[in-house]
This record gives structure tokens, sequence and C-alpha cells, in this order.
């Protein structure tokens, strides 16, 4: 918007266009008027004059008294505007004559002229001489203009400076009073500019106006009501969009997790069927060879004439698969009871070196039958380590990798080590043995699951020996891993903590 | 011939000369009865008593000067305020009366008074041309001021006098009062 075309400036230019044009015609009439006015003012004066005198000569006229006309007429230095007089007789002979500058042009009066007229520079006027209303003579003068061109000249000066004046109030009303026209609008403006920058549709005008701005006003904000209304109803509608988007993300997120439970379940399901099959595969060769076992020396047992020594083999046999099958039902007990969280922990005070010298003292002769070197490092200073934990899993879990060891060791040496890792003691079993095949590693911690279930090298158990150990560690608050290489050996470790 | 030819020239001269001469006398006598005249223009004399709305204009002659006569040939078939004009010769104080302008010849020296107390108060203009009139109450007196005839008014007495007398006449005049 340019300042210079704002509304404010057309109003006052508008105004003082029109004070102009109406000033103008004014000094046209006013000076016209006043201008012949003045002239003939100025022409009545000086027939005034001229009547006088020609009243004063007269009686000089009248007695011929020459010196006493031209005495009448020399008085006539006081009126400055006067430049010449010519006083005639009856017969228009020059009777007397007056002349106010003797270097102004020579003053031809026309006899045969008796009216009065202007010219650009002069009056000539003409005046019958009277007495007792008979004519003895006539009077002809001629008037400088001057006086009345310097009073036009002020007249006009002075009407020019009013009018200029006026003009400039008409400016200062103008400039104070087209407020009342162009605030409320300049207002309105400034209101929907707020109103469009804001995008706030909640203000409303003050309608103050009974006229048309009045109008305006309330049409505005008419309109903007009804902007408002329509953007609630957007925004209501929006909210009740949103809300339902909400809902059906829930809705979604529900339906996913649902889906994920589902596929969980389904995978335990399945998991679940192969480990049942698995289980069942498994025990069924666990439990019938030695049942198969023990019910076939039994048989053999009842052979008459049996040798001493082969009867005593036969025996050995059946007492071997014996504890072959009640290890295996202990060892099913135990998961059960693990699976139906009913495995009770015990916590009492245990010499944890000496449980270690007790199943180094047990594993000997084992290995020393199998050909097997069994070690032990305590690297700790004390003989006796007391610490708080359930000493029966301790054992357990020991036993168990201790005997895994010896299962897939054929060859080399067994070492049992037992270390203290700040506020953790660390048994470690490592072994010369098979190791496990990088495909089976992951499932060692597996129910049912061996290094090597098909192949040759299989070996006799359950598969749930370090299930079992791996859950009594963690029931323990401790861990268990381990570290292995095919055809060199493995390393298993367990940490657990000190005064648990 | 040459002689008869300068007699005659001379004789010519000389009596240019006494023209000229009488002709002077004259034409300030005719002057002063035109004077006369003109001043019935400036006078007047109505709203007075119908004794002297005569149906003649009279000028009365007091004493002896030629200005009767130059009075007689001015106003012989000239009228003065559109009435005929009756120029009166009279001798006797107690026959003033019923005039319009009285002429007081300077031989009326003596019994100037006498005139002047018989017509102060009466609608008569009294116009005399000797030295020192004017002083002793004549209205109008003639005197002679650089070859030009001039008049001098007696003011207090025309405004004792019942009649009016016209303002621009001071105008022209030389302003006198009674000694």
């Amino acid at each position: 918007m340019s300042k210079i075309f704002s509304i404010r400036n057309k109003l006052i230019g508008i105004i003082l266009l029109i004070s102009i044009v109406s000033y103008s015609l004014i000094f046209i009439l006013v000076y016209t008027r006043n201008s012949n006015e003045e002239k003939m003012n100025f022409l009545q004066d000086n027939k005034l004059h001229a009547k006088l005198i020609a009243e004063y000569c007269a009686v000089p006229l009248d007695f011929n008294f020459v010196d006493e006309a031209e005495h009448i007429l020399s008085k006539l230095k006081v009126q400055t505007d006067i430049l010449n007089v010519i006083l005639v007789d009856k017969k228009g002979d020059v009777f007397a004559s007056y002349v106010r500058n003797t270097q102004l042009s020579k003053f031809h009066f026309d006899k045969t002229n008796e009216t009065d007229y202007f010219t650009d520079e002069y009056l000539y006027l003409y005046e019958d001489v009277l007495l007792k209303d008979a004519r003895v003579g006539g009077l002809y003068l001629r008037v400088s203009k001057d006086i009345l061109k310097q009073n036009l000249l002020v007249y006009t000066k002075s009407l020019l400076l009013i009018l200029g004046s006026q003009l400039f109030i008409v400016y200062f009303l103008a400039f104070f009073l087209q407020r009342i026209i162009t605030t409320p609008i300049l207002t309105l403006n400034k209101f929907a500019q707020e109103i469009s920058n804001k995008q706030d549709y909640s203000k409303r005008l003050n309608e103050v106006k009974t006229d048309e701005t009045g109008i305006l006003y309330s049409s505005f904000n008419l309109m903007l009501n009804q902007i408002q209304k329509r953007d609630e109803k957007i925004n209501t509608d929006k909210l009740k969009l949103e809300i339902k988007n909400d809902e059906y993300i829930e809705i979604n997120k529900k339906l996913i997790e649902n889906n994920k439970e589902l596929k969980i379940a389904k995978e335990k399901a399945e998991e679940s069927e192969q480990l049942k099959s698995a289980f069942l595969a498994n025990m069924s060769h666990e439990i019938r060879t030695p049942m198969n076992g023990i019910l076939g020396f039994l048989d053999l047992l009842k052979t008459p004439n049996l040798s001493e020594s082969k009867r005593s083999n036969y025996i050995d046999i059946v007492n071997k698969s014996g504890d072959r099958l009640l290890t295996t039902i202990n060892d099913i007990i135990d998961i059960s009871k693990i699976d139906a969280g009913q495995m009770i922990v015990i916590i009492e005070e245990t010499d944890i070196i000496g449980l270690a010298k007790d199943l180094f003292s047990f594993f000997l002769i084992q290995c020393k039958e199998k050909g097997l070197r069994l070690n032990m490092e305590i690297l700790m200073e004390d003989d006796v380590y007391i610490t708080n934990t359930d000493s029966n899993k301790l054992n357990s879990i020991l036993t168990n990798l201790i005997k895994n060891a010896i299962k897939f060791t054929q060859r080399g040496s067994i070492l049992i080590e037992l270390s203290l890792n700040g506020k953790y003691y660390k048994f470690s079993i490592i072994d010369t043995g098979i190791g496990i095949p990088e495909n089976r590693r992951k499932a060692v911690f597996n129910r049912f699951e061996q290094a090597d279930l098909d192949g040759e090298l299989a070996v006799e158990g359950s598969g749930l020996g370090l299930s079992i150990s791996k859950a009594y560690v963690e029931m323990l608050g401790g861990e268990i891993w381990f570290e292995s290489k095919e055809n060199v050996g493995t390393s298993f470790h367990v940490t657990l903590p000190l005064n648990n | 011939m040459s002689r008869t030819f300068y007699k005659y020239i001379v004789c010519l001269i000389v009596l240019l000369q006494g023209m000229v001469c009488s002709a002077q006398s004259i034409d300030e006598y005719q002057m002063k009865a035109g004077y006369i005249g003109k001043f019935a223009n400036y006078i007047d004399w109505s709203g007075h008593s119908e004794d002297y709305n005569s149906e003649f204009f009279i000028i009365s002659i007091i004493g002896n000067s030629p200005i009767e006569q130059a009075l007689r040939d001015f106003y012989m078939n000239q009228k003065i305020n559109d009435k005929p004009v009756k120029i009166l010769s009279i001798n006797d104080i107690t026959l003033i009366s019923k005039i319009n302008i009285l002429f007081i010849a300077p031989d009326n020296e003596q019994n100037l008074d006498q005139i002047i107390r018989k017509t102060e108060f009466k609608p008569i203009l009294t116009v005399s041309d000797a030295s020192g009139f004017s002083q002793y109450g004549v209205l109008i007196n003639f005197y002679i001021d650089n070859n030009t005839i001039r008049f001098e008014i007696n003011k207090t007495m025309v405004e004792k006098a019942d009649l009016e007398m016209n303002s621009l006449l001071y105008r022209v005049a030389k302003i006198t009062g009674n000694e």
C-alpha cells in the first residue's frame, strides 16, 4: 500500500481540490465584482471631484474670472491622481487649465466626447459646469489609474492571502478531521491484517459507529462468526477423525501384538511338539536300553550252571543298567520340577574348596579306569573358603560337567579349576575331548541334545544334564558358558556370586 | 499727397485712441451692468411679500452714474429671472420700495447712512462702485484690482437683509463687514 495514495491522503486531496476549485471560483467572482466596484468607486470619487471643481468653477466662469478659476484648479495639487483639468466656456474654448506635471504627455481633449471612459492608463472625465441648471461651460479631466491599480493589487494580494490561509485552514481541518472517516477504515484494515497474520478468527471488532462503517464492522464481525463456526466444525471433524485414527492405530497395534503372540504360541507349540517327539524318541531309547539290559541279563542269570565270573559279570551289567535307568528317571523328575517351578533352592554354608577336593577324589578312580589324567588347580590362598550357596545343586552342576568331560574325552586329561573373580567364584572344567561341532554349539544347553547325536561317537545319556545345570546356575544367580574346539577340547565355566 | 496721407494717418491714430479710451470706459460700465444681471442669479427674492413679486425685475439707480445708460442698453431686450427689466432713476430716498436691485452712485456719500437704514432689512440688493461703500453697509461693491473689475460683499449686511444670497458668490468676492 503506497503511502502517497493512502485513503487519508486521497481524502485530504479531494477536500483540497474541492476547496481550491471553489476558492478559485470565489476569487474570480469576488475579484470581478470587487474590481468593478473598485473601478466604479474610483470613477464616482473622481466624478465627485469633477462635480465639485465644476461647481467651484461655475461662478468664476460666469463672471469671467480666469485667475480665480486657475486659482481654484491649482488647489487640485492635493489630489495626486488628477493629472490634467481643462475648463472650457459655453462655446468650448479653453477658459482655464491645470497640469499636475509638465512632463506628462499632452492632454488632448475631445470637445465632441462629453462622456467618461477608461483607457489602460487613464480615466477621462467630462463634467458640465452648471449654474442654476444652465450649462455655462465644461470640465475635462484626465486621471491617473495608479491608485486604482495599486488598490486592486493590494486587494488581490489580500484576497489571495485570505484564500490561501483559508486553504491552509482547510488543509489542517481536513488533516485532523479525516480521522473520523479513515480511523475506522484503518482500524478495520489493521484488524483484518492481524487476523490474516495470526489466523485467529475469535477476535471481534468493537461496534460503536452507527454509520456505514458500523454496518461494515458488523458485516465483518458476521463474516468472522461464520468463518469461526466453519473452522470450529472443521476442527471438530478433524478431531473426530484423529480420535478414530488413534483408535485404528491402537487396534492395529493390538492386532500386531496378537499376531506376534499367536506366532510365538505357534512356535512354542511347534517347538513343544518337536521336543515331545525328541523326548519320546530319546526317552524310549534311554529307558528301553537299560531296561532291555536288565531284563536280558536277568534271563541269562536264570541259566543253570553259570560260571561264577559270568554270573558276577551279568549282575554287574544289570546293576549298571539299573543305575543308568535311575539317572534318567531322576533327570526327568528334576527337569519336570524345574519346569513346574517346584525346585527349591536351599542356601547353606558351603566350603567350595572342600567341594572341589571331594569331586576330584570322587572322579579320580573313574578317570584312571578310562586312562585319563584328572588334575585340579585351586587358585586361592586359603585352604577353606566358606560361602552361602545351595551345595547340592552346585555339586550336581559340577558332577554333570565332569561326567560329560569324562564321557566325551577318550584320551588326554581333565582339569578342575577354581578361582575368585571379584564378587564371583569360578569353576572351570577343561577337557581334551572331541569338542563340540560348530553347528551344535547353539543347542548345547537344549534338552535331549548331544554333541553328535547321530554320529558314531554318540554316547549314552539322556541329554538333559546341561539343561538342568544351566537351570540350576540361573537359580543360584550365576552364569554358565563354554569354549570349544573340535578334536582339541572343551572348557565349561561356571561363575556364581559369593555370599548368595 | 504724402502730407495729406500722414495727416490722415495721424487723425486715424488719434481717433482710434479716443475710440479705445471711450470703449474702455463703456466696456467697464457694460461689464458692471452685466454683472448686476448675473448677481440676480445668486439672489433669491422668492418667499417674501408679494409686493416684490411684480411682473418686472426692477433695478433702481440713485444718484448719477454712467451705469444707468449701460443698464438701459444691456437690458433693453434681455430678461433677468425670466422677467423684463425696468430701469428706474430715483433721487428721493423715500421712494425706495418694491425694487430688486438698488444701485447707489458714488455721489450719494452724504446720505449713504440714510439709504442703508432704509434698505438694510428689506429684500433689496444694494450695489455700488465706490471705494469704502461696502464697509458702510452696501451689500455688493465693485472695485478695480489689477485692471479687472472685482466686487466685495458685506456678509454682515447680507445676513441682515431679507434675501438669500448663494454662497457660491462669496467665493469670487472679497468679503467685508461693517466698520
